[in-house]
């Protein structure tokens, strides 16, 4: 009896080494897979995909005019991302702009210096290019994708001050809350002509704006 | 007798299949540590910072864009002194020197004989606490890694202009990227609140300063004893 005992342990302590000693082999052909699959992953394959996508976003934030008082500004945007790093944009903003310096010279010297309508309408084209790509670490295990991007373009600022044709430069970030939706952070100087009474001037307007965007479509 | 038995059970119950195993795995590689799927290609997860602040000073010099609320928007420059006693918090000196102008008051000079405001270079003193809790990597390109942090800071300070009025206070965030050991490369966007007053107009104004700069970091990083 005691010596099946020994039987079945040493059949025990033979079969234990066994598959030890095959546990850190692999197959070649299976190891060719995984490690491109592992090198997919970490260079080529983005887990936040822009490419072929449309954006929408809503943005809104502060406007500081370069002659006028800084105030809100509200607006839009859709953009198509023609590859992962370039995209063009189309754009829309809405502000109210007025001048509390303006409004006291009026009052003190009896002259209208400012015409009484005050909206801002500013549409834009841009050319979007956001080369860099990366993530943080957020609280204990979180791990958050962002792009930066800088953004050049054309438009019109349309209000009775501004002469129309207008440039626009910025920078900006998106930060991916999941593959379909996104906040955005864009910092944008819109460079134009504005006419106070008989002088012209190149003013140069800054926006600081904070959106939620959404892709589409939502699902690859 | 048992012995026989022994051997036969063994036999039956797998040594052999085993056996014919190390046989299969003969045209199978064992894993090197160094292999991409071995220890060396595992996962890292957390890691330690590659570039690290504590026990360091800074020194930063920048220029940018001074959006001013109440006046004209303008250029400014300027520069800092920051200490970091612990990674993500520090401490820092900043000073931005802009010239603070009144266009819209330009065309009524043309009209009416005589100027109110006076042009004049505004110098802004703020003390502010740092505090850099995202540290981020990024990649440009296929190959090209960076660091990085995100900061935020908060303080006060005083403006030296005759349009200005009190204390001055300042908030905002930025982004810093290390390429190397001792630089750093900084995007700033702050909030200077003042209160100010220009053609008797006296208000509280909010105005939006974005910098870029360069830092050196010195002395050599502390890294951390264990």
């Amino acid at each position: 009896m005691s010596r099946l005992l020994t039987a079945l342990l040493l059949l025990t302590v033979l079969l234990g080494l066994g598959g030890r000693a095959s546990a850190d082999c692999v197959d070649e052909k299976e190891k060719e897979r995984l490690i491109a699959k592992k090198r997919g992953r970490r260079a080529s394959e983005r887990e936040f995909v822009k490419q072929a996508r449309h954006e929408l976003t809503f943005q809104g934030g502060y406007y500081v005019s370069d002659l006028l008082d800084g105030t809100f500004i509200v607006g839009g945007a859709y953009t198509y991302h023609i590859t992962e790093d370039v995209s063009v944009e189309a754009s829309f903003g809405y502000s109210k702009v007025r001048s509390s310096i303006a409004k006291r010279l009026e009052n003190d010297r009896a002259i209208t210096v400012l015409p009484p309508e005050d909206r801002v309408f500013l549409i834009f084209t841009d050319l979007v290019w956001s080369p860099v790509h990366g993530k943080f670490r957020l609280f204990a295990d979180s791990i958050v994708h962002f792009d930066l991007y800088g953004a050049a373009g054309v438009g019109v600022i349309d209000n009775s001050t501004s002469f129309g044709a207008a440039g626009q430069l910025g920078l900006g970030a998106r930060i991916w809350l999941s593959p379909s939706w996104a906040i955005r952070i864009d910092v944008r100087d819109q460079l134009y002509r504005q006419q106070i009474l008989t002088e012209n001037q190149f003013v140069q307007d800054i926006s600081l704006t904070l959106g939620v965007s959404v892709f589409l479509p939502p699902k690859l | 007798m048992w012995l026989l038995a022994s051997t036969l059970a063994l036999a039956a119950a797998g040594l052999l299949p085993s056996l014919s195993e190390r046989t299969a795995n003969a045209e199978e590689s064992c894993l090197d540590p160094a292999d991409p799927l071995g220890e060396a290609g595992a996962r890292k997860g957390v890691q330690k910072r590659p570039f690290l602040k504590r026990l360091r000073a800074e020194i930063s010099v920048w220029g940018g864009f001074f959006a001013s609320d109440l006046l004209s928007s303008t250029y400014t420059y300027g520069g800092a002194l920051a200490f970091y006693p612990f990674e993500d918090w520090g401490i820092e000196l900043a000073v931005h020197v802009s010239p603070f102008d009144l266009a819209i008051e330009k065309p009524l000079t043309n009209f009416f004989a005589g100027q109110v405001y006076q042009k004049a270079n505004a110098y802004i003193a703020t003390a502010n606490v740092l505090w850099s809790p995202i540290h981020f990597k990024l990649k440009g390109g296929e190959k090209h890694i960076a660091y990085g942090d995100v900061f935020f800071f908060v303080g006060a300070g005083d403006t030296i202009n005759d349009t200005v009025q009190g204390l001055t206070f300042d908030a905002g965030f930025g982004l810093k990227i290390y390429p190397a050991k001792y630089f750093a490369v900084r995007f700033d966007l702050r909030d200077f609140v003042m209160l100010q007053e220009a053609i008797a107009i006296q208000r509280v104004t909010n105005n939006l300063v974005g910098t870029f700069g360069i830092s050196v970091f010195f002395p050599n990083p502390r890294p951390y004893s264990k």
